[in-house]
């Protein structure tokens, strides 16, 4: 095996890895901590390509994955938690860890299944292809089935990372790649910053509620 | 088969059985010194094995011939798994081939459920009690040993233990592919399970979040000594195949010769010290988890084992 | 400065609104207020000039317009006017400490410059951000009244839009890696064979801009952001973010060869009709007019989906749907905040007898709501016409059969309930109020609007007519 298969496999390992912890932990404070470490292999695995390509644009790339999202977004978050920081934690999760650790492998499977079935033959067969389309189910499932508005931020920073992924591993060089970055970070920052600023300040604790107006 | 051949199975076999007290006796003295206590000698178990064997033998009224013979059939299953698997050479030794890794699971699974039947067997509600709670984890951890199995299968070709040592020492690549790091984790924490080790258990005279010893509380005298000695062996056991299997393949002399068998003894004794040491570690900083949540710590072991089965196919293996 | 040059009117187009964006935040109240008009008025005449140029041109590799980008540029830039000379009557009556009319009137900018920006561009990356844009800007209208239902309502909305969005930037990655470009005229000018990853790629585009348009079961979003924006921003979503979305899909859906594999069509179609039913049955049971009208609006997205899915002359019954509805659906949702603000409540049951109360505002409300249901004298009566004559064209029988059924019963369902706060009396009578008729100008002018496109489009009928009459077997 070449050192690039092995880098990438490696790095592709701990993507994974961290999608299932993040699918089942329940404190939000080492939910920070794992989308920061998600973040960083990302990161990782693009500056490697960066230099393996020997090309600027990814390498810009691999910083701004790196500054916003592994340590800008997870301080952001910790701010939102700053009272309560030890105690955040979406209860129901904590109840379900086994349910939710084995629907992660089950979706990663099921993602794997239909990438195989469909995109496999037209894209080029190095390892861990498949992966981007896994994370991105791993972050709709985390979307899908947690109730904590921080751990739905964190599963959409999750699509966010796989959607950077793909650009980098489907093609070498996806046009605007750097401006959809920028984008994608600027929205998690007004997400994470304002509404849910607002939010804390009109409701009190980050948790979702059933709102007799939004019946129906 | 020559005669060096028979001693190193004689050997292999004489390790497991001796050398398996010892290793229990190093880990409680460890363990009491992360404790602040100075702990009992470390060849404590044989003396509590030589007690045991020479205390009277009570047998509940009710009790079949299952409550008397289910340690000795536990123990015959022990000593058979101890010659089949790389324990003191990383060739197979004549009688090797009775089983690869789906019979040593077998044969492991053979000793806990004659061990449960015995429990039950008792007729005593505190053995049963034990034993329902001891068969409501061990379900979710047998299928990650399958699982683990079929990851190893799927990284040498095989399910020989010893052509999974040699591929793993020979190929780095092999060593870090995905599979196997993950393989390795879940084996470690199927370990933590299967051996008693917090997170999961913690054995004490008043401790009743004990999993494995809950089950011989009606045992006494020999009985009793025959099934501790078992778990010793089976700890024993594990941590050989997680050493020289999965996560220190290396360093074993080749020679077929009884001085190398010798030096492999020494050098796997090593490395259990390193294990028990992480062990102590572990047990030194880790607390206890509620019982319910043995299931999530075991559904944990299970998604990795999965996964790497998955990241064979993914991230591609070698 | 050549007045024929289409690039000088989609400068225009697209300057206009930033400037409407950023102007008022220097201004009090009433300069705020006369900036973002000015620049509103300003859009809407260069996207007037655009669609009367006809402009078809590109400029770089970014920029690009047709006539549906024209046709679209204009439904915006017209409701954009629209919405903001309403918002006086809006801002006059509320209360919130957080909402400024300068802030209101730059967010509000911002959106409609977001959606112009999505309709003027020829790269499929740069819409994508146009249309993520839109999310941004909306969901900071929706938060400014910071009550804990738009707070909530704003929450879900960004969050499943901008999930379903990655899936569209998902399928845009994909896109660009089987075909090397995403400038959607090159692509729509070379259409490619539908091999698996383009038609993984397009079904990715439906669920990602889908998400947006409203499409079962990804519309949750939907009726919580609609009847938790203010009135002015409700008849924006309704009348024209859901349609700018569409045409975001409608760009990648181009890319597929003429005709359409049937697996692909159909899966268009399917998510449709399934929309469009979803929506016709749950607003049965709604309880806020808001969000009944919210589901009005997924149940025509619903059907204009069905006519791009079928094609043909149900696609130009798409169009003419969707154009006709931005202006009916402003009206209803102008007019409902009207009757929010002199009633103080969003309940259906709490509201009646306005005929009494407020017959202006009543008889507005009531026409407006037979408009957005597709009753004859309007455009969307025509629209859903020729959808179902698309329909019974391609022999679609079981497609149009449940297109009528959808049609009918949401058709009752609103002016049922619409009627009921209309015409229903309640116990003691009430008084007539003092209503501002100055107030009720934009929505007749929408109406009006309305009727006209109906009456632009009749001669388009009869061919449309006969062509489906022919394909059945007849003969002329």
């Amino acid at each position: 095996m070449d050192t690039t298969g092995t880098v990438e496999g490696l790095l592709g390992l701990g993507i994974l890895l961290s999608a299932l912890y993040l699918q089942s932990e329940s404190f939000i404070d080492p939910l920070a901590s794992g989308i920061a470490v998600q973040s960083l292999l990302v990161a990782g695995l693009i500056g490697w390509l960066a230099y393996a390509n020997g090309s600027l644009e990814l390498a810009v790339v691999a910083l701004l994955v790196l500054g916003v999202r592994a340590i800008l977004i997870p301080i952001l978050l910790r701010r939102q938690i700053r009272a309560f920081r030890w105690r955040a934690r979406e209860l129901r999760a904590a109840q379900r860890v086994t349910g939710h650790a084995l629907a992660a492998v089950a979706i990663a499977i099921v993602a794997w299944f239909i990438f195989q079935e469909t995109l496999a033959p037209f894209l080029p067969p190095i390892p861990g292809v498949a992966l981007p389309f896994v994370l991105l189910a791993e972050g709709l499932l985390m979307l899908a089935t947690r109730t904590n508005t921080l751990v739905q931020v964190i599963g959409y920073l999750e699509e966010e990372n796989a959607i950077v992924y793909a650009g980098v591993l489907f093609v070498v060089a996806f046009p605007l790649l750097i401006e959809t970055v920028v984008f994608l970070d600027v929205l998690g920052v007004v997400l994470v910053s304002i509404i849910l600023s607002i939010q804390r300040n009109v409701f009190g604790a980050p948790e979702e509620e059933a709102l007799e107006e939004l019946t129906g | 088969m020559d005669a060096a051949s028979v001693v190193i199975v004689v050997l292999q076999a004489g390790t497991v059985l001796l050398l398996a007290p010892l290793v229990a006796g190093i880990a409680a003295r460890w363990k009491a010194w992360t404790e602040s206590r100075r702990g009992p000698p470390i060849l404590q178990p044989y003396l509590d094995l030589a007690k045991y064997l020479r205390k009277e033998t009570v047998v509940p009224r009710g009790a079949s011939w299952l409550f008397v013979g289910a340690p000795f059939v536990a123990f015959a299953a022990y000593a058979t798994i101890s010659v089949i698997l790389p324990i003191v050479t990383p060739y197979p030794i004549p009688v090797a081939p009775l089983a690869d890794f789906l019979g040593g699971g077998l044969l492991f699974g053979l000793a806990g459920a004659v061990t449960l039947l015995a429990a039950i067997d008792s007729s005593s509600n505190y053995p049963a009690l034990g034993a329902s709670r001891s068969v409501s984890f061990t379900a979710f951890a047998e299928p990650t040993l399958i699982v683990v199995f079929f990851g190893v299968a799927l990284i040498t070709g095989t399910n020989n233990p010893y052509t999974t040592n040699n591929v793993l020492a020979a190929s780095f690549a092999s060593y870090v592919s995905p599979t196997h790091l993950l393989v390795m984790a879940a084996f470690f924490l199927l370990l933590l399970f299967e051996t008693g080790k917090l997170p999961v258990e913690s054995v004490g005279l008043s401790e009743l979040g004990m999993l494995d010893d809950g089950r011989t509380f009606e045992h006494s005298g020999r009985l009793l000594g025959l099934f501790r000695w078992n778990s010793w062996m089976k700890q024993f056991l594990l941590f050989s195949v997680f050493l020289n299997v999965f996560a220190l393949p290396w360093g074993m002399l080749s020679a077929s010769t009884v001085p190398a068998a010798l030096a492999n003894v020494v050098i796997l004794l090593g490395k259990m010290l390193v294990l028990v040491a992480v062990m102590v570690v572990l047990e030194a900083t880790l607390a206890k988890v509620r019982l319910f949540k043995v299931r999530d710590f075991l559904a944990l072991s299970f998604s990795l084992a999965v996964l790497a089965v998955f990241a064979f196919a993914v991230l591609g293996g070698a | 400065m050549n007045p024929s040059d289409p690039l000088l009117w989609l400068t225009v187009v697209l300057v206009a609104p930033i400037a409407g964006a950023l102007l008022p935040l220097g201004f009090g109240v009433v300069g705020a207020r006369r900036a973002a008009r000015a620049a509103s008025v300003v859009a809407w005449v260069g996207a007037a000039a655009l669609l009367v140029l006809g402009a078809n041109a590109q400029w770089g590799a970014y920029f690009g317009i047709d006539s549906v980008s024209d046709l679209f540029l204009f439904v915006v830039a017209s409701i954009y006017a629209l919405s903001t000379w309403h918002s006086r009557a809006y801002l006059a009556a509320i209360h919130a400490p957080f909402l400024t009319s300068q802030r209101y009137y730059a967010l509000l900018g911002a959106f409609a410059f977001a959606m112009l920006l999505t309709l003027s561009v020829s790269d499929l990356g740069l819409m994508w951000i146009g249309v993520e844009g839109t999310t941004i800007a909306s969901a900071l209208l929706i938060v400014l009244e910071r009550r804990p239902a738009s707070v909530e309502a704003a929450w879900r909305y960004t969050l499943i839009a901008s999930a379903g969005l990655s899936i569209a930037l998902f399928a845009l990655i994909l896109l660009y890696g089987t075909t090397g470009t995403l400038n959607a005229f090159e692509l729509a000018a070379h259409p490619l064979p539908l091999t698996a990853p383009i038609a993984f790629a397009v079904s990715l585009a439906l669920i990602g801009y889908g998400t947006k348009v409203g499409l079962f079961p990804m519309h949750t979003w939907l009726p919580d952001a609609h009847s938790e924006a203010p009135s002015p921003i409700s008849a924006l979503f309704s009348g024209v973010l859901l349609p700018t979305a569409l045409y975001a899909f409608l760009r990648v859906y181009d890319v597929v060869a003429a005709p359409v594999p049937a697996t692909l069509y159909g899966l268009v179609v399917v998510v449709g009709l399934a929309t469009a039913v979803v929506a016709a049955f749950l607003l049965q049971r709604q309880r806020s007019y808001k969000r009944l009208f919210a589901y009005s609006s997924m149940e025509i997205m619903g059907l204009a989906v069905v006519g791009v899915g079928l094609g043909g002359i149900a696609l130009y019954g798409a169009l003419v749907l969707v154009v006709a509805h931005a202006f009916a659906k402003s009206a209803a949702f102008y007019t409902s905040g009207n009757v929010l603000r002199h009633t103080g409540t969003t309940r259906m049951e709490e509201v009646r007898g306005l005929r009494t109360r407020l017959p202006w505002t009543g008889a507005t409300w009531a026409a407006s709501a037979a408009a957005v249901t597709g009753a004859p004298p309007f455009g969307t009566f025509l629209g859903e016409v020729l959808i179902l004559t698309g329909a019974f064209a391609l022999g679609q029988y079981a497609v149009a059969a449940a297109l009528v059924v959808v049609i009918v019963i949401s058709f009752i369902g609103v002016n049922w309930q619409i009627g009921r706060m209309v015409f229903g009396s309640e116990d003691r009578e009430a008084a007539r109020e003092a209503e501002p008729i100055r107030d009720l100008g934009i929505p007749w002018l929408c109406l009006g609007v309305t009727v006209a496109i109906g009456v632009a489009s009749l001669p388009y009928l009869a061919p449309a007519i006969r062509a489906a009459a022919m394909s059945l077997g007849g003969s002329l």
